[in-house]
């Protein structure tokens, strides 16, 4: 599908694949690639341009009220009307069939937020934790965050990183947006990446190790691409290594060779563009 | 669809109740202010200045508050529905298109009139209670002069059976709702001037299409069709659905307009 805001002009094209249920996805790209409106295509809050998007078998743009209810997006500007914390539970987990008030409580005690004080005047930090809680108390199917540690302090992106790990991933997709992969590395296992309109990767980080080996740079033949300490190399001994997500993300920037190995390995893949 | 309707108008009402309350408060205070302004009570009555008074204020306030209520539509209808920075974005509440389209209709079209027509007919009970507390005498000329009812409900030609007000009402409010529902500003903007120009006409004019004239020969009256294909009663009854479907059809024109928000 081609995904944008005015039909001659896509932000993005030729978007086609899948997304797993059981994994979080890193969503990454430059300023202005299109992860945003990525994001709120998957929503239902913008329409494909070209093509169509499904999600569990119901069509987003269609903005059924069970798809609603299933899914959560959260802004990388959250605003709040002006009411409490309290109030805000109150009037919207009514839209929200599985809301746990219980969890909702237990995530903010987690984010360590703790008052009465009227959302609206809230700081940007506090906004996004009363928001992340209200998101993963709904029990959501499909959750899409832009940029969810935008304003976190240091303590508060080590609960977001708890709470998401504590989330029951089953039968759910959690896509993040993120500039800053180190928030969040260790969580995800999946990654999307946004490059000049496309996606010029969608795979899981089993699907990627096996074809490309991270480690130290070290002159060997096998590398693809390199930033002086770090360098990725195909995968020929069928080693394991952890995803350098930061790494993969300027190899697929920077390296032909890169793009090269990806479309030439991902192409076919379910689950893959 | 209701319990959707019923979490909406619970959400509206914890957001928004006191821009309504004043809204409405606004409302009764130009009231107000017509009727002290208009309606002098001195130690004397003149029966017919008076009742011209009461009524000419009446009859004002009723195109005010038509005014009030499509002003009211026109400020808060659809209000950040597609506004991506709110996290609570009503696109993307979840709840079914039509029952935020209903909720919307509902609360511009009748729950708001309704509550300002309240607001204004309590206000007018009291005056004319303060009138004759002060004066008497103007009981018998209060008592016998047309109630706001009337003002509200009053047909005139073209619209013979249909209450005049009533239906501006509803016209301008169907237009609003277009004009909310996703159409750029400037177009919104000349749809509601377009609409009133036609409400205008029709109080001037007998329009649209297919018309009827009174003919008064001094003895008996008669109804006369102005155009030769069709007899006055075949006329009267295609004007009348005429005016019926035409705010149905600008409502369902807004209906799918406002499926059609997109997120900015």
């Amino acid at each position: 599908m081609d995904a944008g805001y005015v039909r001659r002009r896509p932000v993005l094209r030729g978007v086609d694949g899948s997304l797993r249920a059981g994994n979080v996805y890193g969503l990454l790209g430059a300023n202005g690639s299109g992860k945003t409106t990525l994001l709120k295509t998957l929503a239902g809050g913008l329409f494909p341009l070209r093509g169509e998007v499904e999600a569990s078998g119901r069509v987003p743009s269609l903005r059924s009220r069970d798809f609603l209810a299933d899914t959560v997006y959260m802004p990388d500007e959250v605003t709040f009307p002006s009411m409490s914390a309290r109030a805000f539970e109150r009037v919207y987990s009514r839209f929200r069939p599985r809301f746990s008030h219980d969890d909702f409580r237990e995530y903010l005690r987690t984010l360590d937020f703790d008052g009465d004080t009227r959302l609206d005047r809230l700081s940007t930090g506090n906004r996004k934790k009363v928001f992340i809680a209200y998101a993963l108390a709904g029990n959501p199917s499909l959750v899409l965050m832009d940029e969810p540690t935008n304003g976190l302090d240091i303590e508060s992106k080590k609960a977001f990183r708890r709470l998401l790990a504590g989330f029951d991933m089953t039968d759910r997709v959690v896509v993040v947006s993120t500039h800053q992969v180190a928030d969040l590395e260790n969580l995800l296992t999946a990654a999307i990446v946004v490059r000049e309109g496309a996606v010029a990767l969608n795979a899981l980080f089993d699907d990627i190790t096996a074809r490309f080996a991270f480690g130290n740079a070290g002159g060997e033949d096998e590398t693809l691409y390199a930033d002086g300490l770090r360098a990725i190399r195909l995968n020929r001994g069928g080693e394991y290594t952890d995803v350098d997500v930061e790494l993969l993300y300027h190899a697929i920037h920077e390296s032909e060779a890169v793009r090269e190995a990806i479309a030439a390995y991902f192409s076919g893949k379910e689950g893959v563009c | 669809m209701l319990r959707d309707i019923r979490n909406l108008a619970a959400q509206y009402a914890r957001e928004h109740w006191l821009r309504d309350l004043v809204a409405a408060a606004a409302f009764v205070v130009v009231v107000a202010m017509l009727y002290f302004s208009r309606i002098e009570i001195g130690n004397t009555v003149y029966a017919v200045r008076l009742s011209g008074a009461i009524e000419g204020t009446r009859n004002l306030c009723v195109y005010l508050w038509v005014g009030v209520a499509v002003i009211y539509a026109l400020c808060t209808l659809f209000g950040g529905y597609g506004d991506a920075r709110r996290s609570y974005a009503a696109l993307l509440l979840p709840a079914s298109a039509g029952a935020k389209f209903a909720w919307e209709t509902a609360r511009t079209l009748l729950i708001f009139p309704a509550a300002t027509l309240g607001l204004w007919y309590a206000f007018d009970v009291c005056y004319m209670w303060f009138v004759i507390d002060r004066i008497p005498a103007a009981e018998e000329t209060i008592s016998s002069l047309a109630s706001i009812r009337d003002s509200v409900t009053a047909t005139r030609e073209p619209l013979n059976y249909i209450p005049f007000m009533l239906y501006a009402l509803v016209w301008m409010h169907c237009v609003a709702t277009l004009a909310r529902s996703g159409v750029n500003r400037v177009a919104g903007a000349a749809m509601m001037l377009a609409a009133w120009f036609a409400a205008e006409m029709w109080g001037i004019e007998r329009w649209p299409f297919v018309a009827t004239d009174y003919v008064d020969d001094l003895w008996t009256g008669c109804w006369r069709s102005r155009v030769s294909w069709c007899s006055c009663t075949t006329g009267h009854a295609l004007s009348y659905i005429w005016y019926a479907a035409l705010p149905i059809a600008i409502y369902t024109a807004a209906y799918f307009k406002f499926k059609e928000r997109r997120m900015k």
